[in-house]
């Protein structure tokens, strides 16, 4: 039962990554038949652009920059990051020729169905410390002693923590492929 | 913690990444299949690029000389089946940049190594004379018999329609409108009047149908009482070179020959040699002049 309700939760993302890589996919095939070639080379710095402009929040999170609610930056980032990584997928499709690129393309994915897990985390995580409270509320404790009690839990923090140190390992090696791959395609490639 | 996971985590990636790329660059980071011939180059990736540079022309010319292209193989000995066309256009090409028509990376085929050919990267001597390469496919309609002129005073290299015509370059048969326009001639009464001996050049230009020059004011001028219903005047089934004024019953012979021979007008046929409108006072000059010249002669 318990797990039944839980996938009925992982829908929604579960749509989300589907939908990145459907649309992706659409879009390189229609792009590639009307003969926009040149899209398709382009859009890949298109969507680095946006995946480095959601590092903002990144940026918020560790106090380098101080601008900004974390709250609305996160969602931004969610944002950036998904309509980048659609970008970068329609650049490259789904397709498997250089290892290095693929492997940047691959880790990518990766990043972003991590990046959706630690969403769904976010808010679960979220929802229990709500249905918690109104439990302990229930039971007449006082407002100290709620906080207490759910400081003492650390559901949210625990949960993230955990998802955090895969979440940006991760996002590293994206991103040290995708530097390998901009690297060598500066240095072969004809500007 | 998570900062140094990450940092290792980066360092191993791109390492590996970097290592990977020295040892199989052909099948790290090449963006397709070379073609066949170029097989043996696909892990020396620098025989062709240049780094920071893509792939110079320079580097190209080292295998292909121009001169040779179309004739001879890149080992130096004779094909077996010359291309002269290719030699002279490979020949003509002003600021020669390889990549401008070729690309690689695109599969074994050597077909899928040359791009739409750009006729701008010719010189605009050879683009001009189109037959030097199209000469087989020059049309065998009238038209383009008579022609010796370039086809690129009519077409251009984009496409060979739309084509801009210019009448001048069919010289003295310009005016032979009729050999090329047949069965153009308008069906209205004018035009049917005219006969065959007049040709549409002497009221129309090559250059539009509209304006024309023809303008009836010049032998006379329409009136309420005289409109421009040739056949009021015209036969229109002959000629309209002709005409009558005796058709309306206001010009009756008899009066008409009574009323000139009053007023010593003995030559009145040719009615609009004075009358060039209804307008009784426009004729006052001419029949001065008229009379003049008619006592001269006697």
């Amino acid at each position: 039962m318990v797990i039944r309700f839980t996938l009925i939760k992982l829908v929604p993302y579960i749509l989300i990554f589907i939908a990145l890589i459907a649309s992706a996919t659409i879009l390189h095939i229609l792009f590639q038949a009307a003969g926009f070639k040149w899209i398709l080379r382009y859009s890949g710095i298109a969507g680095t652009f946006l995946i480095l402009l959601s590092f903002v929040y990144s940026l918020r999170k560790r106090k380098v920059i101080n601008f900004g609610k974390a709250k609305l930056l996160l969602q931004i980032h969610e944002l950036l990051a998904w309509s980048g990584a659609l970008i970068i997928l329609v650049h490259a499709g789904i397709k498997f020729d250089a290892v290095i690129p693929r492997m940047a393309m691959f880790a990518m994915l990766i990043v972003v169905a991590s990046g959706i897990t630690g969403k769904y985390l976010l808010k679960d995580a979220r929802e229990s410390i709500k249905s918690r409270r109104t439990e302990l509320k229930a039971r007449n404790l006082s407002e100290e002693e709620i906080e207490k009690e759910l400081f003492s839990l650390s559901l949210l923090a625990n949960k993230m923590q955990m998802w955090r140190s895969v979440h940006i390992p991760l996002t590293v090696i994206f991103a040290a492929f995708a530097l390998l791959h901009i690297i060598f395609t500066l240095l072969f490639w004809r500007w | 913690m998570v900062k140094n996971t990450a940092l290792i985590s980066f360092l191993i990636a791109f390492g590996v990444g970097l290592i990977a790329i020295l040892i199989f660059p052909y099948y790290t980071i090449n963006p397709g299949v070379v073609i066949e011939d170029h097989q043996k180059l696909k892990n020396d990736c620098l025989s062709c690029h240049s780094l920071g540079e893509g792939v110079q022309t320079e580097k190209c010319v080292i295998c292909h000389q121009l001169p040779e292209i179309g004739l001879k193989l890149v080992n130096g000995n004779v094909r077996s089946v010359t291309n002269s066309k290719s030699n002279l256009l490979h020949q003509s090409i002003i600021h020669i940049q390889c990549y401008d028509c070729h690309t690689e990376h695109n599969g074994l085929s050597r077909e899928n190594a040359t791009l739409k050919f750009r006729h701008d990267v010719l010189s605009i001597e050879l683009q001009k004379k189109c037959t030097k390469c199209h000469s087989p496919q020059k049309p065998e309609d009238e038209i383009h018999l008579i022609l010796t002129s370039e086809c690129s005073d009519c077409h251009n290299t984009g496409a060979w329609k739309p084509s801009h015509f210019k009448h001048e370059l069919l010289g003295e048969r310009k005016n032979e409108c009729r050999s090329c326009h047949e069965n153009k001639q308008p069906a209205d009464a004018l035009h049917k009047g005219l006969g065959g001996t007049i040709q549409c050049i002497q009221c129309h230009t090559t250059d539009g149908w509209k304006p024309s020059t023809f303008d009836h004011t010049k032998y006379f001028q329409f009136d309420n009482n005289h409109p421009s219903d040739c056949i009021n005047c015209h036969d229109v089934n002959k000629t309209l070179e002709t005409y009558t004024c005796y058709n309306c019953h206001e010009h009756n012979p008899s009066r008409i020959e009574k009323e000139h021979l009053k007023e010593g007008i003995r030559s009145f046929n040719n009615c609009v040699e004075c009358h060039r409108s209804g307008d009784k006072k426009e004729t006052e000059g001419r029949r001065e002049k008229r009379r003049g010249r008619e006592r001269e002669d006697n």
